[in-house]
């Protein structure tokens, strides 16, 4: 029997840190569209870590206590 | 090596932002930015010119961030996290027809909103689930180095990972690729 959705989600997970997917959990994949997108929504999370955009900077008075710090 | 009295201006947001978006944090993620240009300054001999000075810094930083971690993990055990809400997805082996990942459209995937809602979002977690998933997908170390610097075995460094990614992905779902979501 195919693993389920529920299996195939840790799976995927498990993979993201390099444990090898397994050939059941690949042919569940190639029949279930959800899982699919699972897979491309992990990837993405993924990308969007490596990225610092949308932050906020230091405030002024932070900015001002380090100087202070600094000096 | 550059004034110590421009550091500030020259670096303070970079790191601020390195730090606040892995301790969630903000008096935090100042203070350890502050530690960090105490300790430059303090080892200034110590700085080899082929390295740039933000490089050098963020590598203080990232050690200082690691010791803060370590010193939550004590105060918050990590048992204060169970796995119920991963069972509300699935309907027995397939997943509920209201929590199956959907569609996201590509224009989404790439605009530079998804990663500030993205640190909204890691804000829901609890913190070891953040924990984890900030020293894996931010800090980038590989599983086993992430498990030791937690101090959990690999298995419970799986489980968490699985959960933070799950609510993660959950919560982008609603909040950023949904119809009308910003
Ligand atoms: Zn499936």
């Amino acid at each position: 029997m195919l693993p389920s959705c529920k299996e195939v989600a840790r799976l995927l997970s498990d993979a993201m840190d390099g444990r090898p997917i397994g050939l059941h959990a690949k042919l569940h994949l190639s029949v279930c569209d959800v899982c699919r997108r699972l897979l491309e929504h992990l990837t993405i999370l993924r990308r969007a870590c490596k990225s610092d955009a949308g932050c906020p900077g230091l405030s002024p008075l932070a900015k001002a206590r380090l100087k202070k710090a600094l000096e | 090596m550059t004034d110590p009295k421009s550091w500030v201006d020259a670096y303070g947001d970079r790191l601020f932002r390195y730090a606040f978006s892995r301790v969630r944090d903000q008096a935090s993620a100042e203070d350890l930015v502050q530690e960090t240009f105490l300790a430059a300054l303090e080892s200034r001999a110590k700085f080899k010119a082929e390295s740039s000075e933000l490089t050098w810094m963020t590598g203080i930083l990232r050690n200082k961030i690691f010791e803060h971690y370590r010193k939550q993990s004590k105060e918050t055990p990590l048992g204060d996290d169970d796995g119920s809400r991963e069972d509300d997805l699935f309907d027995g082996r397939h997943w509920t027809p209201a929590e199956a990942p959907r569609e996201w459209p590509q224009a989404k995937a790439e605009s530079a909103e998804l990663g500030a809602a993205l640190r909204r979002c890691l804000e829901g977690l609890t913190a070891p689930v953040a924990r984890a998933f900030v020293l894996r997908e931010m800090e980038g170390l590989d599983a086993p180095a992430a498990a030791e610097a937690l101090g959990v075995p690999p298995a419970h460094l799986a489980v968490l990972l699985y959960r933070a990614r799950l609510r993660l992905r959950r919560c982008l779902e609603k909040n950023h690729f949904a119809p009308g979501a910003a």
